[in-house]
């Protein structure tokens, strides 16, 4: 995946998301690549690759590219609920790398990395929940470098938690989030089974859950939240 | 998530505060087994105007208007038929009442307060709870199912109607339809055999249905505790797990405030 080089948009149009604080790293963070794009799509932002300036056309494409969890119905998601004025994150991904903060040892990334892309929300098999409970143990804490590779032959019909959504929010600070309002797990052309819910709920840990659909250009976003009907007198 | 009951005016609330469904559930276990008649795909009562009255206000099926209806029964659109024969005084107290299937087995099965027979050459035979269960299967092979997650909602003394109106399975009320709103439009899924529910454009359609009527979609699912399950006896009940699944969009054009519920986490995880 070839590095952007990036340069702050000559138009001067619309506000830039990237802080000056220059204790942040961006190379490693996984989200950097969507929120690009993005700019781009909202004209803050040129592109370039060496002196070519990259066209809006091939950002689309670039997105679509099925690799860091990347496709064009998780990117539509995405801007349609930045241009409402959410703050959107990969789910599990930090906003920022401090550049004051010792990287987390090679072996431990590893085997997050490992756990996060084994993963599979498959039919409620115990494998899942130990997956998931694996990775509520293994809870990535800010300030290490994460490089996630993500699998880069998913294909999008899988459910994976996808974001971390916060309600729009002016004094939003990076290195500072917060728990966000919810996460989003993306969906295939189906519902999700009621397995595939209780799985990915269980790695949130009663933290609210919700699911995009993504039909053509529609993006639909639902919540299916076990209840305890009340006994009524 | 809404928790408040949504009355549809305070005399209302106040009418069914002060006769909850439960203190109906007691009066119905007073009868004396009152008979019903199996016909086909529902059971017919006769009875007295003070029982149909318990059942109008417990929402158990409806009355039959008919030749024979007291004068006050009719409803005033229906257009009465001349009577042809001589009625007899004492029968002017009679009410005529339709019970669906899965409403006749939970009064007869729960409340035990009425036993259904079937009406065969010799005269009226009494049946017992597994026939009655049987005879219900073969007349609507999904009856099963659907009685499970009827029971398991009136049980909860939750006011339980047929959906057919909305496309559901049962519509779900927290008293009389006519006190209050409807919280819920309930589709029955069986684990490993849903036959709804499995596109995106059935849940966008469901869910636009319910919201037109300010209705929440309420999924119901049976997981099996085991394999095999013998759906023809009344006792396979105990062989599900019961787990009940809102459906809600969620607008964010309508959701940006902190203070908006519908982000708030979810409180409840747990199976009935």
């Amino acid at each position: 995946m070839r590095r952007a080089d990036v340069d702050y948009g000559s138009d001067g149009s619309g506000a830039s998301e990237l802080s000056d604080d220059d204790s942040y790293d961006y190379g490693g963070v996984d989200d950097t690549r969507l929120r690009f794009r993005f700019m781009v799509e909202q004209g803050s932002l040129l592109l370039r690759e060496g002196e070519r300036v990259v066209d809006l056309l091939e950002a689309y494409s670039l997105v679509s590219t099925p690799s860091y969890g990347c496709s064009w119905n998780n990117y539509q998601v995405y801007s349609y609920l930045k241009k409402l004025g959410y703050i959107v994150g990969r789910h599990n991904v930090p906003w920022t790398v401090s550049k004051k903060r010792p990287p987390m040892p090679a072996d431990e990334v590893e085997s997050i990395t490992s756990q996060f892309a084994a993963v599979k929300t498959s039919e409620g098999t115990q494998e899942t929940n130990t997956a998931c409970s694996q990775l509520v143990d293994s809870k990535s804490a800010p300030g290490f470098e994460v490089n996630t590779e993500l699998q880069g032959s998913e294909s999008s019909s899988e459910m994976k938690l996808m974001y971390d959504v916060h309600l729009p929010n002016a004094r939003f600070k990076k290195s500072n989030p917060g728990l966000p309002a919810f996460s989003l797990c993306t969906t295939s052309s189906r519902p999700p089974h009621r397995l595939q819910v209780r799985a990915l709920a269980l790695s949130l840990e009663g933290r609210p859950l919700k699911f995009a659909s993504v039909v053509s250009d529609h993006v639909s976003i639902y919540s299916f939240d076990t209840i305890e009907l009340p006994n009524l007198p | 998530m809404k928790l408040g009951v949504r009355w549809k005016s305070r005399e209302a609330a106040a009418v069914a505060l002060e006769e909850p469904i439960s203190s109906l559930y007691k009066e119905l276990r007073e009868w004396k087994s009152v008979e019903g008649l199996l016909v086909h795909s529902s059971v017919i009562l006769s009875i007295d105007f003070a029982k149909a009255q318990i059942l109008n206000r417990a929402c158990f099926g409806k009355p039959i208007y008919c030749a024979t209806s007291p004068q006050d029964s009719v409803p005033t659109t229906a257009t009465r038929a001349p009577r042809l024969l001589e009625v007899n005084a004492e029968l002017e107290d009679v009410r005529m009442f339709q019970l669906g299937l899965e409403e006749a087995f939970f009064l007869t099965s729960e409340l035990e307060c009425i036993c259904i027979c079937r009406q065969i050459p010799e005269g009226r035979v009494v049946l017992s709870k597994e026939e009655v269960w049987r005879c219900m299967q073969a007349s609507k092979p999904e009856f099963g199912q659907l009685y499970i997650a009827y029971a398991h909602l009136r049980a909860k003394q939750w006011v339980v109607r047929s959906g057919i109106q909305y496309g559901a399975d049962f519509m779900a009320y927290r008293h009389h339809p006519a006190l209050v709103h409807s919280d819920y439009a309930v589709i029955v899924m069986v684990e490993g055999h849903e036959e709804r529910m499995k596109t995106w454009t059935e849940m966008q359609a469901m869910n636009r249905l319910c919201g037109s009527v300010a209705k929440t979609l309420l999924l119901i699912h049976f997981i099996p505790k085991r394999e095999g399950i013998d759906l023809s006896s009344p006792l396979c009940q105990g062989d599900f797990v019961v787990e009940a699944v809102e459906v809600r969009r969620w607008l964010p054009e309508k959701s940006r405030e902190e203070s908006d519920a519908s982000v708030k986490p979810v409180l409840n995880f747990a199976i009935s």
